[in-house]
């Protein structure tokens, strides 16, 4: 923009009136930016500050760089010995009566802290069974639900209904659903047995045995289908919007073409639909698998010495066992124990590794739907 | 998928459909609309289940509650807790008058006790620093044949001990420079043997114990005026423990007689259900044999109302000797504090004392066997002033205290995450440049992901402990409620929370700025706006009903949330005390949410307490919907008209 | 200067129901030819990021006469209207490449050139009416707060005046109050013409203001259009040639992004100069 001999002339008409206009608008946009990048700061402040407290416990300076005695280990009870040199030494419960036997009368003191020795295996593998299950059970319903509601149901009052009842029930707090779960499928959802218990609502007899409303107790099970209505709502919502999103066109030209609606749904709509189901199904299952309230009584256990097929109903433990859960087990950690140097460490790594485990998860879906959002256009 | 669908749809579609659709011809394609229409079912039916398995378990609470309550009052739990108020309220007056008695005490004492408890604290964390030189030395002592030689250099390496302990522990400032050296001189006399305080720090206690003792002669009369008061109360104290244990003995034969008369209607009931004659026999001789003695309530309360002659006799001389000891409280005290506090206690007197007469009026009115109707229950539990479980005395179940506590964590959340929110929606839709929106949007959403027992155990490892130290600092004493005395309170909560709300009221309000048309921010700027006017003026007050749904909706996941305030909330049952205004938000309370997640685990289910737990449950469900309900008619409301 | 016969009853049937004025003061497009216009544009070349809008556009707009740009859709007489007021500088990567736009005697892509002053005084209307969620004052009086104006007399002024001179006192005066979506659509329409003018700027910007009106709001408009160069200069894109015809005096037809012809609206449409005009006006394309 080159300036021609008469727009250098002094009167402007159009130069800038002098106000305090300007300074207002600079103030008011520095506070604005300052309150975003204030909460930007706050957030990455607690990512780091968990990263500093919690990475040392997991990764270490030696080959193979990872503790995997953390990472390997069932949860147990740290005990801490001091000989009269004020050496110390951190032990499990054996090796603390070998180190006493060893120190014999050398033995200052010993403490205890629960729960803050060996490893997380046991957590993590709880959570990974009670989302893997939720993950089944929330996908399958969810999804159909969603196929039904955008492609077969008539719009009508009913499925507004049931459209209400889904947004609403996204609202409902996650401690309801605990209780919901409770009351549902720890003590009320059939199984067949031959022995039913006493407080059974219901026992129809099939004849080589019972249905039995009598519950599955407090187990994977239970708890896998409570994280599966908590997140329900928000499946079916995405997953109808991301149907809905395909447009009509494709339907219509499939129909046109002699397809049947099943034909229609399987290769013209739901190809199209399913990464973006997916990615906001990723989105939801980070959120279940972040979710405590909902298995504090359908699934989870403060403290378990065993891998839940360890016990006496062999592999079927893994839906019938109640486990440890990584949240349960922060919870647990950071209420009932009291902190100090040697619990930090157990407290820190859980949160470490529990962090690292659902934000990858909401990872993988934002990044999965950026790349699809590149690819699916229309 | 293709395959023909599985047996359940069979059954989910009966539930569904009108029976007579069952009859047409079943082809695959319509299997196949069967089954998705089965899956919707299980959906929809389960998610209606939530409310009928609330309902199940909570359904006994009125009947159980009102039970519990007639028996408070049959059993004259009530009657006794006539007395029990004015008395609670006399306690409370004393020790306001302590508190004041304290910070007068202070003002001669206080230096010296700082002086003295600082010495001690020095002094023992040299000792524990020392421990491992310290119990050797201790323990050849005992022995009693060890070497001299051997003692002196154990005592030597415990001096040096102590000298590099020191050497790394500063001493306070509370002590000049020559004081810090006869402290040292102190520490490093420190041996296991000398059982005696050494000597300055003795000369430090012993200069307390003078001004605590002068004090104490400054206000003598503010003291005995103060046991005066305390003692006034004794006779009525003595005559309602006396009734207190009648009562107890006949509520505990009540609830005795309620178990025993529950077994027999079980047994009964087995009976009938029993399918030999044999086992209906069997059950219905124990049913006979469990023994139900009716409680004489009658008698009981007879002989307890007999006390309220002398409950009356009593109250002239309390009135006496509390009015008297009132006299003695200096009328000015020195300090700010304890002026404050006698002020207090001056205004509310009149009115325990009226209190007092009310009681007798209460116990004349009351009626034992006024039946207790069952929307009393109700009334009792959604407005009663007190949780109070597994008591001795009596249980109650009113949410108050819970939802008091609930709402007041979710304003102030919501007074924190509102600004910034809208605030960063504001900048982000308007002002970021294109670069900066791809990093902002995504990592706001971020926080969304965050766990909340994560956020929970941030806020107890680390944010409890940095509000009580920015509480102490001296130039923020202005705001009400510094300095925080618990770590674990409802700011803490709030400030958490807020950071959990701010992710779904961002991405609201982003979406509705978002929707305002562009024509409104071109027909501003054609005129000559500035980009802030235009936003100000223009974009925001068309986005606001969308700011609005965002806020409700933030608020429901507040309310909602449970770990957070389980583990940071401070979790103390009781109405939040607001004498000192908005710092009331810096005391522990307890949530709607939190007492069902830390309580349920510890009740047997059909107890009052599961269902008053469910109730909660119930409570919750609905309070949700409520704000579902209100967002989606804001929404409707201020819906932009189509241009 | 009348000459072309057929069309001057239905044009003067129009013009005497207005101020007689208006028929003294038909613009003679040589007599300025070479003088400076209210605005002139110098050689200006106008970018959408690296894709070139607007070829070495050249002309002078006369100061309080209509002028009205013609043409195919996508010509870039919305474009060019646009620069004006620098409204295009909101669309990303939108730019002038070379040359000047000079109103007032000032280049206003000079970069001392502050763009709310700009617009303040060269206003705008938008082709589908665009009132904000107020009520009429309110959407009246806008420009007049965010400039600053306080006093409550004067922005009561600024509204009856510029009501009055959209010739839409009469019908709103009762309901100032009251949301300004309740009105029609041509009165909304006309409500953004109040609400541009009310800030009295020097030149009125139109972008075809009455595509989205029916025929009878589309009159009113013009009537007002009209009225309006009495006191504003105004500049108008249509796609609708009949239109040009009744309210401009001069028009400039343009095409594939340059100004195939400007002269005034007699010329253009009975003797014109370029074939292309030629064809558009006869209809062979659109």
């Amino acid at each position: 923009m080159h300036a021609s001999a008469k727009s250098t002339s002094p009167d402007n008409p159009f130069a800038k009136r002098k106000s305090h206009l300007e300074f207002y608008e600079l103030l008011t946009k520095s506070i604005l930016r300052g309150a975003t990048y204030l909460i930007l700061f706050v957030t990455a402040s607690i990512f780091i500050h968990i990263f500093i407290k919690g990475a040392p416990v997991i990764f270490q300076s030696k080959a193979p760089f990872i503790n995997t005695k953390f990472l390997t280990e069932l949860p147990e009870t740290l005990h801490i010995l001091q000989d009269k040199q004020g050496k110390i030494y951190e032990t499990d419960p054996k090796g603390s009566d070998i180190i006493k036997k060893e120190l014999g009368s050398n033995l200052r003191q010993e403490k205890t802290m629960s729960y803050s020795g060996g490893g997380i295996l046991g957590p993590i593998v709880g959570t990974v069974l009670l989302v893997v299950g939720c993950m089944i059970v929330a996908l399958f319903l969810g999804i159909s639900s969603a196929i039904y509601l955008s492609e077969y149901a008539k719009p009508g009052r009913f499925i507004e209904m049931v459209r209400l009842a889904i947004l609403n029930l996204s609202g409902v707090p996650s401690v309801v659903f605990g209780l919901f779960g409770l009351g549902m499928f720890v003590l009320t959802a059939p199984v067949i047995t031959s022995v039913p218990h006493e407080r059974s609502l219901l026992v129809i007899p099939l004849g080589f045995s019972n249905l039995s409303f009598q519950g599955w107790d407090t187990s994977v099970l239970s708890g896998a289908f409570t994280l599966a209505f908590v997140i329900l709502p928000v499946i079916i919502t995405a997953s109808e919007e991301c149907l809905r999103a395909v447009p009509q066109g494709f339907r219509e030209t499939s129909l046109a073409l002699g397809a049947t609606r099943w034909q229609t749904i399987w290769r013209s709509v739901l190809p199209f639909a399913m990464p973006g189901i997916l990615t906001s199904s990723i989105l939801g299952i980070a959120r279940a698998a972040g979710e405590t309230a909902p298995i504090m009584f359908t699934a989870a256990l403060a403290f378990k010495d065993k891998l839940p097929w360890q016990g006496q109903s062999g592999f079927n433990g893994v839906f019938t066992e109640s486990v440890q859960a990584l949240p349960y087990h922060i919870y647990t950690l950071a209420a009932r124990i009291p902190k100090n140097e040697y619990s930090e460490r157990a407290q820190y790594g859980s949160v470490f590794v529990f962090l690292v485990l659902v934000m990858s998860l909401a990872m993988a879906s934002v990044l999965l739907r950026k790349k699809l959002r590149a690819k699916y256009q229309w | 998928m293709n395959d023909n669908p599985n047996g359940i749809s069979e059954d989910m579609q009966a539930l569904l459909k009108k029976p007579g659709l069952l009859g047409v011809r079943v082809d695959r394609q319509s299997l196949i609309k069967h089954f998705f229409n089965g899956c919707a079912g299980i959906t929809i039916i389960t998610l209606f289940l939530i409310m009928w398995s609330l309902l199940r378990e909570s359904t006994g609470f009125l009947p159980t509650y009102r039970w519990e309550l007639s028996v408070y009052r049959q059993a004259g739990l009530e009657y006794a807790d006539f007395i029990e108020k004015p008395l609670s309220e006399h306690l409370a007056l004393h020790s306001k008058l302590n508190r004041a008695f304290n910070a007068e005490l202070n003002t001669i004492s206080r230096e010296s006790k700082l002086r003295r408890d600082a010495a001690f604290l020095i002094k023992q964390q040299i000792e524990e620093k020392t421990v491992l030189q310290r119990e050797p030395l201790q323990e050849a002592l005992d022995a009693g044949n060890t070497p001299p030689e051997k003692i002196t250099a154990l005592r030597k390496t415990l001096t040096e001990a102590t000298a590099a302990a020191l050497g790394s522990e500063p001493l306070p400032k509370l002590f000049n420079e020559s004081e810090k050296k006869s402290l040292t001189a102190d520490l490093l006399g420190l041996q296991p043997d000398v059982t005696d305080m050494p000597p300055f720090i003795k000369s430090l206690m012993d200069k307390f114990i003078e001004q605590d003792k002068a004090g104490k002669e400054k206000y003598a009369a503010f003291i005995s005026a103060l046991d005066a008061f305390e003692e006034a109360s004794e006779p009525i104290t003595e005559l309602h423990d006396g009734m207190k244990e009648q009562v107890l003995e006949v509520k505990k034969a009540a609830t005795q007689q309620h178990m025993a008369e529950d077994a027999k209607f079980k047994l009964l009931e087995a009976a009938r259900a029993a399918k030999t004659a044999e086992k209906r026999e069997g059950f219905e001789k124990d049913a006979a044999q469990t023994d139900i003695n009716p409680i004489d309530y009658k008698t009981n309360i007879d002989s307890l109302i007999t006390k309220l002659p002398e409950y009356e006799s009593l109250i002239p001389a309390y009135k006496d000797a509390v009015s008297k000891a009132m006299e003695g409280i200096p009328q000015k005290a020195d300090t700010h504090e304890a002026r404050e506090l006698i002020d207090q206690v001056r205004k509310s007197f009149p009115k325990h004392l009226a209190h007092v007469d009310e009681s007798v009026d209460h116990m004349k009115a009351w009626q034992w066997d006024k039946p207790i109707p069952l929307f009393r229950a109700l009334t009792a539990f959604l407005f009663g002033g007190d949780w109070i479980t597994n008591s001795s005395w009596q249980d109650f179940y009113g949410v108050i205290p819970l939802f008091t506590g609930s709402l007041l964590i979710a304003i102030t959340a919501l007074l924190i995450a509102l600004p910034f929110s809208v605030a960063a929606a504001i900048y982000t839709n308007q002002f970021a440049s294109p670069r900066e929106q791809e990093i902002i949007k995504p990592f706001i959403e971020f926080i969304q992901a965050i766990p909340s027992v994560v956020l929970g155990f941030i806020g107890i490892s680390v944010l409890g402990d940095l509000i009580k130290e920015t509480s102490n600092i001296p130039w923020l004493q202005w705001i009400p409620g510094f300095p925080v005395q618990e770590r674990l309170n409802m700011f803490n909560a709030g400030l958490l929370l807020a950071l959990m709300a701010i992710p779904t009221m961002f991405s609201l309000a982003e979406d509705a700025l978002q929707n305002v048309p562009r024509a409104f921010s071109e027909a501003s700027e054609a005129l000559g706006a500035t980009k802030l006017q235009t936003v100000f003026r223009v974009i925001f007050p068309a986005s606001i009903s969308g700011v609005f749904a965002a806020m409700l909706l933030g608020l429901g996941r507040i309310i909602g949330e449970t770990m957070v305030v389980l583990l940071v909330a401070g979790n103390r049952i009781a109405i939040p005390d607001f004498s000192d205004g908005i710092g009331a938000v810096f005391q522990p309370a307890h949530t709607l949410t939190g007492i069902i997640a830390q309580e349920l685990g510890e009740v047997s289910r059909g107890s009052a307490h599961w269902q008053a737990l469910f109730m909660v449950g119930i409570l919750l469900f609905f309070i949700s919907l409520l704000i579902n309900f209100l967002s989606r008619k804001v929404v409707k409301r201020f819906q932009l008209p189509k241009i | 200067m009348v000459t072309a016969a057929p069309y001057e009853p239905k044009k003067k049937q129009i013009v005497d129901h207005l101020a007689p004025t208006a028929v003294d003061k038909t613009f003679n497009s040589k007599a300025t030819a070479g003088e400076e216009g209210m605005i002139s544009v110098r050689d200006m070349d106008f970018n959408y990021g690296a894709k070139r809008a607007l070829h070495h556009i050249q002309m002078e707009i006369p100061s309080k006469q209509v002028t009205a740009f013609i043409g195919p859709s996508g010509c870039g007489k919305s474009t060019l209207l646009r620069c004006f007021n620098r409204i295009n500088d909101r669309i990303q990567g939108a730019h002038i490449a070379s040359g000047q736009v000079i109103i007032k005697g000032k280049n206003i892509y000079d970069k001392d050139v502050d763009t709310t002053s700009l617009r303040r005084q060269v206003g705008m209307v938008f082709q589908k009416y665009n009132p904000f969620p107020k009520s009429i004052y309110e959407n009246v009086v806008y420009g007049l707060r965010i400039s600053g104006v306080k006093k409550k007399a004067d922005l009561n002024d600024a509204c009856e005046y510029a009501l009055k001179s959209a010739a839409l006192w009469d019908e709103c005066k009762d309901r100032l109050k009251q949301n300004a979506f309740g009105l029609s659509g041509g009165q909304m329409q006309r409500l953004c013409i109040a609400r541009a003018i009310a800030v009295k700027p020097d030149i009125l910007l139109m972008d075809e203001p009455c595509s989205a009106l029916d025929p009878i709001a589309t009159l009113k408009v013009e009537e007002l259009i009209l009225q309006l160069k009495e006191q504003f200069t105004v500049v108008i894109v249509t796609h609708n040639m009949q239109q040009a015809r009744r309210v401009a005096d001069l028009t400039a037809f343009m095409y594939l992004g340059e100004l195939i012809e400007f002269a005034d609206t007699l010329t253009i449409f009975s003797n014109p100069q370029q074939l292309k005009t030629e064809e558009y006006i006869r209809g062979q394309f659109s």
